[in-house]
């Protein structure tokens, strides 16, 4: 389907009958309740905290802070244009050239996204081992470096998906156009393609931004005492220190930057319709034989393999080394506890049974409220549709730390204490997944032709049966994409479960947290198998997502 | 021999391991326009890229004005290549267009200017400097690619099938018009096409493929009056060709027509078909009965088209309009039969 066929489709307006619109009051109801009890609330008592002159004179006042913000924006800033310049490279080579292997290299490089914030930073710090970069400029810990190459090794991941996508759909005529012209190669991708790419590599500049900017558990672990960001120190003053009124003051900024950063990519994506996380690649490329190609794959191949393929493996490997020699011993103390009083108090198992659970009752909460959501975002009132478009990308962008943050200050305050609860944990989690499930649900459900549904209707085939046999496979399936990636982000989320999670009831994330944050060769290879066993769950719910996503975001 | 047009000698190139061209060669002389008519998947567009460079070649040389083209790369060949698609570049409008070529040169403002200028009136678009693309119709948007294909003085111009998304009248008017511009500015031209009535009006000379490799070339005048291939008949739209049956006699072969046998003096090596032109044979009060099937205004006769004893399916000109489904008596002269080479896939 062409673009402009599909712009038709969105502007396509069915007509509703009256069953529908009792669904949509539930779907408002049940959305609705669950932001405000969850996201707006805890949120509007976070901002209040924070709203007094006093304490925002005290908090901006001081050089420091200034100091904190600046480092945050020109992180995110050079992570995002690392993150820009390799994964165009890599779009370039998964879907602009024809090789074997290419589907395998594309799966490597959308990894990176869903993996964890802890296992990342784990994989850099045992990279940082390896090379002993440690106490050289090259250091990737406590270094600028460490987080800017972490933040682009995530992100690559939604420039290749975003950028590949719309290049995917790009005829190359208008480049062997330029080529006749007499523009060479370099010249024809800076005034052919580049402009071409304007639209993708903006809305997938402004998301990774967003995501450098409100980066966590990488900043944490891999920044240490000296590199901070607003939402580290949002983290050190709420729980540290105990100064809520500060950290609020601070989340405050956070919340404003992130809004202003929304709009800008709504607006980007009102103006084009780039699909940012879905997109996968049916390239129109011919083959075409000319010998500067076979460079281009392998040093494509090279880079791929290498910057995404070699903290992975350096991961594995240092989950298994131990002083003498390769063993699975730390898998053993994870899997059956360690008598050694010293590692009593990492519950290994219990974390792992934790984030399990936790993960499941997020994705089922998530993907539900991702369904009726997506059913708001596609309706057929423009403005229903529109408010409940960009309510959802609230949650989205706020950052896992002020969600908790704001749970933890607000929610004690309510009839039922839900603070104290275990099922707090994974009710954030899914807050956080929810934006994701109801944007690929959405997407399905727009890109269902409704000359099909017409098509059905001519056949014969009742409301019911066109339901059934139409929309319902196409969505069931976009509904399972999304509970796999809402269970891979519940399992791996840090920045809220490191606020709501009681010490006696840990997750796995947390538990590598507190492993790696104790000096020992065993905590670090205890610290390790547990992110392998983390990239392992996230990297097996992602390859389910991968299967559906080929068939639910075909046209999108 | 010195060539100054484009001489491409026994050129393959294949793709994916897949072999496109085969054994190609054949040349266009300075000034001439080449129409390359074939199937889609016959290799047609790919023969382009290789000329251009888009494509690299295995073997066989490509020269251009005595120059062997391998070393060349695409952007310093000085071809032009129309498309398809028209492939203008979305973010530029009409006058960023036409001047992108221009640029890679290296030309000054001023000049780029003027024949752009000079360029929109050579193509009737006088006042469309600063048109966006996607507001022009599908004509428009063809004569600015082939303005813009234009604006760097390129020796040698390749067009992809440039009209298929027009209109026939559109598509005849350009033809027109293209071939009268280039010819006005001498440039060399191979056009392709599928479309024979297309390749007659644009072209001064016919190159016929068929799975990569060349069947046949000349003048449109010798291709007609002497196919030789069944395919190439058929690629031109000459009717009605059938397979025959054959029988052995008195040492030489005939095949069984309607009318008699056709006695095949030639020696049959491999699978032969039989043409039968429509201005061949007459409507009679006796002869072949055969009943109409069909018909279809062709240049502004009909031709009808009827079935006979043993499905024996044959087109014919009438002068006058004739009920589908009424019977008619055909005769011809079984001399008339021209043996053709091959056979065509259905």
């Amino acid at each position: 389907m062409s673009y402009a066929d599909r712009n038709w489709n969105k502007n396509h307006v069915e007509n509703k009958s009256s069953e529908s619109s009792i669904f949509t009051l539930v779907s408002i109801g049940v959305v609705g309740i669950f932001f405000s009890i969850f996201y707006f609330f805890p949120l509007g008592k976070l901002l209040r905290y924070g709203l007094s002159i006093s304490t925002l004179l005290d908090v901006y006042g001081s050089a420091g802070i200034w100091k904190i913000i600046w480092f945050t924006f020109w992180q995110a800033a050079l992570s995002t244009l690392l993150s820009l310049l390799l994964g165009t490279f890599i779009a370039n080579t998964v879907t602009r050239l024809r090789f074997r292997g290419r589907s395998f290299l594309r799966v490597l490089s959308t990894i990176p996204f869903v993996l964890p914030t802890v296992v990342v930073s784990s994989s850099f710090i045992s990279v940082n081992k390896m090379f002993r970069l440690d106490g050289t400029s090259f250091s990737l810990e406590a270094s600028a470096l460490g987080i800017i190459i972490a933040h682009a090794f995530f992100n690559t991941a939604i420039v290749v998906r975003t950028v590949g996508g719309w290049w995917s759909q790009l005829k190359d005529e208008p480049e062997h156009a330029a080529r006749t012209l007499g523009s060479g190669p370099i010249k024809t991708f800076m005034y052919v393609t580049l402009p071409r790419l304007k639209p993708a590599l903006l809305a997938s500049a402004s998301l990774t931004f967003l995501f450098s900017f409100t980066s966590f558990g990488v900043i944490l672990l891999l920044g240490g005492l000296r590199k901070s960001t607003i939402e580290t120190e949002i983290w050190r003053y709420a729980t540290q220190r105990t100064d809520i009124k500060t950290a609020a003051a601070l989340g405050i900024a956070q919340l404003l930057i992130v809004i202003s950063m929304l709009l800008v990519n709504g607006n980007l994506r009102a103006r084009h319709a780039t699909n940012e996380l879905g997109a996968i690649f049916r390239p129109h490329t011919e083959p075409l034989n000319a010998r500067s190609h076979m460079y281009r794959i392998a040093s494509g191949v090279f880079l791929i393999v290498s910057f995404f393929g070699l903290p992975l493996i350096l991961l594995f490997e240092r989950s298994i080394k131990t002083t003498a020699g390769y063993s699975l011993v730390y898998y053993k103390q994870i899997f059956t506890g360690n008598q050694s009083d010293r590692f009593k108090v990492f519950a290994t198992k219990e974390a792992i049974w934790n984030s399990i659970t936790w993960a499941l009752i997020a994705m089922f909460v998530a993907t539900v409220l991702g369904y009726f959501a997506a059913n708001l975002m596609t309706n057929s009132s423009k403005r229903l549709s529109k408010t409940s478009d960009t309510l959802l990308l609230l949650p989205l962008g706020t950052s896992g730390v002020l969600i908790g943050f704001g749970i933890l200050i607000a929610l004690n305050t309510t009839p039922v204490d839900f603070r104290s609860k275990w099922w707090i944990v994974p009710l954030a989690q899914a807050m956080i997944g929810v934006g994701f499930v109801a944007r690929i649900v959405a997407t399905a459900i727009r890109g269902i032709d409704p000359q099909l549904k017409e098509a059905a209707k001519i056949l014969g085939a009742s409301k019911n049966q066109v339901w059934r046999t139409i929309d319902l496979p196409i969505v069931s399936r976009s509904l399972l994409a999304g509970a796999a990636f809402s269970f891979a982000i519940a399992i791996g989320e840090f920045g809220a479960t490191a606020f709501l999670t009681r010490p006696q009831r840990p997750t796995i994330p947390t538990t590598i947290f507190n492993l790696l944050g104790r000096p020992g060769a065993e905590t670090f290879g205890m610290a390790m198998a547990l992110s392998v066993i983390l990239a392992v769950a996230t990297g097996l719910s992602i390859a389910i997502l991968d299967r559906t996503g080929s068939v639910i975001s075909r046209d999108t | 021999m010195i060539h100054n047009g484009l001489e491409i000698r026994n050129l393959s190139v294949s793709l994916g391991g897949v072999r496109i061209l085969d054994d190609i060669s054949f040349s266009v002389a300075p000034g001439e326009i080449v129409a390359l008519l074939g199937p889609s998947g016959c290799g047609k567009s790919t023969l382009l890229k290789a000329v251009t460079g888009l494509v690299s070649h295995q073997t066989g040389s490509i020269m251009f004005g005595s120059k062997d083209l391998a070393v060349v790369p695409v952007h310093k060949r000085q071809i032009g290549l129309m498309f398809q698609s028209h492939a203008l570049f979305p973010h530029r409008n009409v006058e960023e267009n036409l001047a992108f070529g221009l640029e890679m040169q290296g030309t000054t403002k001023t000049i780029i200017r003027c024949r752009i200028a000079e360029l929109l009136e050579l193509v009737g678009l006088c006042g469309f400097e600063k048109r966006k693309v996607e507001t022009l119709s599908g004509g428009e948007a063809q004569r600015v690619a082939l303005a813009r294909s234009l604006a760097p003085h390129p020796k040698l111009l390749l067009l992809d099938e440039p009209y298929n998304s027009l209109d026939r009248s559109m598509r005849r008017h350009l033809t027109d018009e293209v071939r009268r511009i280039l010819k006005s500015l001498k440039i060399s031209a191979v056009h392709v096409t599928h479309d024979s009535d297309e390749a007659s009006r644009m072209a001064d000379r016919m190159l016929l493929m068929e799975k990569g490799q060349i069947v046949k070339q000349g003048t449109f005048q010798e291709i007609i009056n002497n196919p030789k291939h069944a395919i190439v008949a058929d690629l031109i739209g000459l009717e009605t060709i059938w397979k025959p049956t054959l029988k052995m006699a008195e040492g030489s072969y005939s095949a069984t027509t309607p009318w008699g046998e056709r006695v095949i003096h030639e020696p049959i090596t491999s699978a032969i078909s039989l043409l039968l032109r429509p201005e061949k044979i007459r409507i009679t009060p006796v002869g072949f009965p055969v009943v109409i099937e069909n018909r279809a205004l062709q240049a502004g006769e009909w031709v009808l088209t009827c079935r006979g004893k043993d499905n024996f399916t044959i087109s014919v000109k009438a002068d006058d309009e004739y009920e589908i489904g009424s019977r008619i008596y055909l005769t011809a002269d079984p001399s008339d039969v021209e043996i053709l080479l091959g056979s065509i896939p259905y």
